[in-house]
């Protein structure tokens, strides 16, 4: 008997085709062995599909058909398992399609990353790999992170947090806050999104309004932050639980913009893309650019050789120094400071969290937390001496681990108060 | 008129059939066992027989008025032999029980069917009087089905265990404590694997087979399995399908003797557990602070473990008890090294249970540092020698089926607590021809620790009172209860305290009437600042009528 893992990936956002590529490339490391793989597409409506193309990303050049061929199923818990549901069944099909006995989301941004589905898969009493509930919103939220770095002495950039209302009605106030607080440049991010969506640097009050409208559009609340002019960009992994964590070796991202937009992350092959709004649009052209190369070949020699190969560079932009061109101490101040986030956030499993050097200063921030990083951070891992099938199965250890931790847990009690107490003192609930 | 006495005979055949089946239920299935059962209740059995018989004879004359008698005699009939109170080990409607019913309702349908027309009162009230050996007859027609369907469920088990050849399997068995140490075990295993145990205290084969289809998942590491058995080669049987690593005696003594017959039987069936780790190549793990497991010869490796004994594999002492709970020291023979325990549970024979469970355990890859937080999170097994305490009011609960030895230890845990000692208890059961002798000394010992004795009434109690009688115990401090909440009721009473606040759920020890305060038709006791109340034993529904 293999243990039936269900790999959740898609979902409703900004992310979708970036979730699909790490979950498929996960699902192709994946140990056989001890795994048996159920792939579930979450479509951009929330719907899950289950079916034998839902793990081929050749398919998802055409999603229509895919879904077509596809069953679309819920979560239902019966007798001692977690069962996929069809919704749809046909006569001579069964209600349930399979069971699985771990949940592995694989989902990045908004409406699933943020503590979203693994709420989903909490109520289902299923163990899940990655961060929990609260982990994982914290870390999607922008400034509620940044609070509780600042709290516990993580050092972070300074911000300001504005609503979309505040913007409406008080958009001289707002401007004029910013200024106050911060010189000129400065960036303006929405407060929940990864992978750099809707970033934007404005160097004059014209340009900080655009960045702002641009920014409203991904979310309901944004962001202002000094941007640092002499900058160098650090990212470290951490894997494991509270009672054990160790930080990766770092990667430095080389930027070709004046920030790494989504498309310096994702699309430094794609050409001729227009500025971000459009980029949802073209990651799925990417998708299907992705597709055509045949995934597998390239997967396999990535996994030989520890130069970049294609799929790699496709996930991690083409530009890449794995390791980081930093001095010691400060790989270490870095590695330290990833494991106190961690630590602070109550993380399991793997994340990343992208640093921010000041060149001129020579000071480290903390610039954000990615609870399910892009591809996993397998590189990094691999990088560390960790190959990626083995960090997989470790995630998945974890998970079963702290479901372990949480059974012990009192939650409710054994006894119903409700059947032993006289119920005389409830009569005034009665309607007279 | 007529209709009226064939519904009331009807219904009262329902309830009878119900009732002897529930019973039947309690005594496994086991034909032997419930004529055992049936002997000694013969008199309840004896009048339900007799007012059916009555109103035959009565239903020959024919007569107006006797027919309006036989209408209240079969009420009461139906009221007799209705369920008054709940019952303590609920009877559970299992698909066997369903087929069981089913074939009788065929057998009963048949049998009126014959000459539909004539002697349906003679047969309804033939029906009546057969129903207690009719579950017997069910269950004899039922038994070929019955034992294909075993047999079909334990293959499927057996392909599951198979199918994970990575499983670790621990057996757990003996004649007590095997509970406590499947629990504690689990405990500290769920520090480093996945660990399945069989629920509750799903023992038997049937209980095993049906946790390994149902609860066993491909990420399980370890299963946790508790043997228990009833008559020789029921853990053979069970092993036949988990096939144990690792095996854990916990205990021997006269427990089920009057199925098992002899202490020989009960050692034997016990070590097939022992036979079954040997052939597939793994260690035994004995309590050899029980004279009769230091005593058994075998032929393979073991590590012992026990209290106060230098020689074992595995030794706690300094062992110190308090209303707070326990705390101990280990010493590891294997690697000479000796470490500090705590725990929240009490009795003696709580340490030892979880000094086999922290042998096992650091066998398989747990260092004793790692433990020892595991077990200072240990709980004690409901109804157990739990004990629940509020502030001076301490009650001990060990009201499950206990056993001479641990309710000596029970006692010793008792004579441990400061101030006034009670012991409430129905007596000791299913021992066998032992059961005078065994209550006789239990209610010796229990004068040596109590302040007060209440005896619940039932079968073995005037045996403790004998033995309560032979000794110059003042017998004004020896009360006979109902039940053991009047016990606790009166104890209440007689104290100071604030009584609302012992009225607790989770003791399921409420007042039953404050009525019952103010009569105080008892005389009440002298208690000391601080209290302690052993609730020992609270027998199922088949021995307490």
């Amino acid at each position: 008997m293999k243990i039936k893992l269900g790999v959740f990936f898609g979902g409703k956002s900004v992310e979708h085709e970036v979730s699909i590529i790490t979950a498929i490339q996960a699902i192709e490391n994946i140990d056989t062995n001890k795994y048996e793989v159920v792939p579930i597409y979450i479509a951009k409506d929330n719907k899950m599909y289950c079916g034998n193309f839902i793990g081929d990303i050749n398919q998802y050049k055409n999603i229509e058909n895919l879904l077509h061929i596809s069953s679309q199923v819920t979560l239902a818990q019966k007798d001692n398992k977690t069962v996929l549901v069809r919704c749809n069944k046909k006569f001579y099909e069964s209600d349930i399609y399979d069971y699985i006995d771990i949940a592995f989301p694989i989902v990045h941004g908004t409406n699933v990353e943020d503590g979203t589905l693994q709420g989903y898969l909490k109520m289902f009493n299923i163990p899940y790999v990655g961060c929990d509930v609260l982990a994982s919103s914290c870390g999607m939220d922008k400034y509620v992170c940044k609070c509780i770095l600042k709290d516990n002495n993580i050092p972070v950039l300074d911000c300001k947090c504005f609503s979309f209302k505040d913007y409406n009605e008080n958009l001289e106030n707002v401007i004029s806050c910013i200024e106050e607080n911060f010189s000129y440049p400065v960036i303006v991010k929405p407060i929940n999104l990864g992978s750099s969506v809707g970033i934007g640097i404005a160097k004059t009050q014209e340009e900080l309004k655009d960045a702002m409208e641009t920014a409203f559009t991904y979310s309901k609340k944004i962001l202002v932050e000094k941007a640092i002019k002499n900058l160098k960009e650090v990212n470290c992994s951490v894997v494991g639980d509270l009672d054990f964590a160790e930080a990766s070796e770092c990667e430095e991202p080389i930027k070709t913009d004046e920030i790494l937009s989504f498309k310096d992350k994702y699309m430094s092959n794609g050409k001729g893309l227009s500025g971000t709004k459009s980029s949802n649009q073209s990651a799925s052209k990417y998708v299907n650019q992705l597709a055509n190369e045949s995934i597998k070949q390239p997967l396999e020699e990535s996994l030989n050789q520890p130069v970049k190969q294609p799929m790699e560079q496709s996930m991690n932009s083409g530009v890449l120094k794995l390791p980081a061109d930093i001095s010691s101490e400060v790989k270490h101040t870095i590695q330290e400071l990833s494991l106190k986030t961690f630590k602070v956030l109550g993380c399991c499993g793997v994340i990343r969290i992208d640093f921010i050097i000041d060149k001129d200063s020579n000071s480290i921030f903390v610039n954000e937390v990615n609870t399910i990083p892009g591809s996993l951070s397998f590189h990094l891992w691999r990088a560390t001496g960790l190959n990626y099938s083995d960090l997989l199965s470790k995630l998945i250890d974890l998970s079963l681990k702290r479901a372990r931790e949480e059974k012990n847990i009192l939650f409710s009690f054994d006894s119903n108060i409700l059947s032993q107490r006289s119920l005389n003192g409830l009569k005034g609930l009665k309607r007279k | 008129m007529k209709i009226l006495i064939a519904i009331e005979y009807f219904v009262n055949l329902i309830i009878l059939l119900c009732f002897y089946m529930h019973m039947f239920q309690l005594n496994s299935y086991f034909f032997k066992k419930h004529l055992h059962w049936m002997k000694k209740n013969y008199k309840k059995i004896i009048f339900s027989i007799f007012l059916v018989l009555l109103t035959n004879i009565f239903l020959l004359f024919d007569n107006f008025i006797l027919n309006i008698l036989i209408i209240f005699i079969l009420g009461f009939s139906i009221f007799y032999n209705f369920p008054k109170k709940k019952a303590k080990i609920e009877f559970k409607i299992t698909n066997r029980v369903k087929r069981m019913f089913f074939t009788e309702i065929l057998l009963i349908l048949f049998f009126i069917a014959i000459n539909f027309k004539e002697y349906i009162f003679i047969k309804l009230c033939i029906l009546n009087i057969l129903s207690p050996v009719m579950c017997f007859l069910a269950n004899f027609i039922n038994y070929p089905f019955e034992s294909m369907n075993r047999k079909h469920y334990i293959n499927e088990a057996k392909k599951i265990i198979s199918d994970m050849p990575d499983l670790i399997v621990i057996g757990v068995t003996g004649s007590y404590g095997k509970t406590s140490v499947k629990n504690f075990l689990e405990k500290i295993l769920e520090k480093k694997y996945e660990v399945l145990t069989t629920p509750k205290n799903y023992n038997t084969t049937m209980g095993v087979v049906k946790t390994i289809r149902e609860n066993l998942r491909p990420t399980h590491q370890i299963f946790i399995c508790e043997m228990g058995a009833t008559k020789p080669n029921d853990i053979k049987e069970i092993c036949d399908i988990v096939k144990p690593k690792y095996g854990i005696i916990t205990s021997i003594g006269p427990q089920h003797l009057e199925s098992f017959k002899s202490i020989e039987n009960i050692i034997n069936t016990k070590f097939e557990l022992a036979d079954s780790v040997k052939e597939n190549d793994g260690l035994l793990f004995l309590n050899y602070n029980n004279d009769y497991l230091a005593k058994h010869s075998i032929s393979q490796d073991c590590v012992t473990y026990g209290i106060d004994d230098d020689k074992l594999n595995y030794n706690a002492f300094n062992i110190r008890s308090s209303s707070n709970g326990s705390s101990f020291t280990v010493f590891d023979k294997s690697s000479n090294k000796e470490i500090n325990f705590n725990t929240k549970l009490i009795g003696k024979h709580n340490v030892i249970n979880i000094v086999g469970a922290i042998a096992i355990s650091n066998y398989l890859g747990i260092s004793l540092a790692d433990i020892v937080p595991q077990v200072k999170l240990l709980k004690s097994v409901p109804h157990r020698l739990e004990l629940i305490s509020n502030n001076n009011f301490n009650i001990i609960d060990d009201s499950y089926n206990s056993n001479p030895v641990s309710s000596k230890s029970a006692l010793d845990t008792l004579a441990q607590f400061d101030g006034t000692k009670i012991i409430v208890t129905p007596g000791l059961i299913e021992l066998g021809d032992d059961e005078e002798k065994y209550n006789y000394e239990f209610g010796r010992y229990s004068c040596n620790v109590c302040d007060y004795i209440f005896l619940v009434n039932s079968r073995p109690s005037k045996f403790i009172f004998d033995g309560i009688s032979s000794t110059n115990f003042d017998k004004k401090r020896v009360f006979f209860v109902d039940n053991p909440n009047e016990a606790v009721n009166q104890i209440l009473n007689s104290s100071n305290y604030d009584n609302n606040y012992f009225a607790s759920d989770e003791i399921n020890l409420t007042k039953t009437s404050v009525s019952n305060t103010n009569a105080n038709r008892n005389q009440a006791l002298v208690l000391k600042n601080t209290v302690t109340i052993l609730l020992e034993n609270d027998l199922p529904d088949n021995y307490n009528l």
